[in-house]
């Protein structure tokens, strides 16, 4: 199996096949933190086309500072970013509104849970997933938010703060 | 808690959870917190925490039987290829539009009904309100009596059109629980969803 920066490799050398083995296998991560931070499934799969068109245009210009996921991830935070701004919910509910309607009557604690996500920022929200479902150390998420690492952490007290006061976890 | 140990270690409890600080920082939140009782609570709620967030979203599972085809659609908006898809630029109308046409229709619902005030704010369900405020969804199949029926009750103010996903904003009066306003509304057999809107 080609490394990430191997299909990258290939993906300057303009291979499609590569790049939609990059897109397959970085699918269900992009879907999962999407989700999270836009909260609808049509806008989820336009931001992960939008993310893999700008892997594709600039491929080249990956340096190795980071990890390969590490810049893909942060695109998809800009690009989810760039995306409420144009298509911000009318109330932090119908981020979850078609989940909630969707979901059957015994969803109950996963629902608590995605609808106080949806209470958070979305810089809060990326801080929480980023962290608890990715594993990120608090320095490779300040360089995945192009943010300074006390801005990390200050941002995850504040979003825990927050979720513990809905959840009474 | 003034103690800046105390306010550094809390700040990094989550990395210690994820098992991902360097060795020093583990060393001084591992020790800090076997002799802080008040951290080591933190450290099992954060344990908690995480636990909810790694569980799989809901909706997850519908996105990903669509992989194919959503890749087969980037492939066709390829620079290389001769069959591009709409340009990425008017991609964000769709939902707008539909958004508009949807709050044109709840307009309407609400003009009319003498129970209800009418509002005409297009577009944006800002409308204040000093006190707490509940935001709600109504399962589907909720009669529009009931839900006037429901919004007539208790001195509660709505506020705005509801959204075009269908949330509703009311606002309570002071002195009322709103945490417990919010539960009882949960329990309602109309109401599918309800809960306190941050402020």
């Amino acid at each position: 199996m080609p490394t990430d920066q191997e299909l990258l490799n290939r993906i300057i050398a303009r291979d499609e096949k590569a790049l939609g083995v990059l897109y397959h296998s970085y699918f269900q991560r992009l879907s999962r933190f999407l989700l999270r931070m836009v909260g609808d499934p049509e806008l989820t799969v336009e931001v992960i086309n939008d993310v893999f068109l700008v892997v594709w245009d600039k491929a080249g210009d990956f340096r190795g500072d980071s990890s390969v996921s590490s810049w893909i991830i942060g695109i998809a935070y800009r690009k989810a970013l760039k995306g409420l701004k144009k298509f911000r919910p009318w109330t932090s509910l119908d981020a979850v509104a078609g989940t909630l309607v969707a979901a059957g009557d015994d969803a109950g604690p996963s629902l608590e849970l995605e609808s106080s996500l949806a209470r958070l920022s979305p810089e809060h929200r990326a801080v929480v997933e980023l962290s608890y479902f990715f594993g990120y150390s608090y320095r490779e998420i300040g360089e995945i938010l192009k943010c300074p690492e006390n801005t990390v952490k200050t941002r995850m007290f504040h979003a825990r703060r927050t979720l513990h006061s809905i959840l009474e976890v | 808690m003034a103690d800046p140990v105390h306010q550094e270690v809390l700040e990094l409890i989550p990395w210690y959870v994820n098992g991902t600080l360097a060795e020093r920082e583990m060393d001084q939140v591992s020790g800090h917190v076997a002799s802080c009782a008040a951290c080591a609570e933190v450290v099992k709620q954060e344990v908690s925490m995480a636990q909810l967030v790694r569980a799989q979203p809901a909706r997850l599972e519908e996105l990903l039987v669509r992989r194919d085809q959503a890749f087969a659609q980037l492939q066709n908006s390829l620079p290389s290829s001769s069959a591009r898809s709409s340009a990425p630029a008017t991609r964000w109308y769709r939902p707008a539009l539909a958004a508009s046409v949807v709050a044109v229709a709840a307009i309407s619902f609400f003009v009319g009904r003498a129970s209800l005030e009418p509002t005409f704010e297009l577009m944006t369900n800002n409308a204040s309100h000093q006190g707490y405020v509940v935001q709600l969804i109504f399962h589907p199949q909720t009669s529009e009596q009931d839900i006037r029926n429901l919004l007539a009750d208790g001195g509660v103010d709505l506020l705005g059109s509801p959204s075009p996903k269908g949330v509703y904003r009311i606002g309570l009066p002071p002195n009322v629980d709103a945490r417990a306003y919010a539960t009882r509304l949960k329990e309602h057999p109309a109401v599918r969803w309800a809960e306190v809107e941050l402020r």
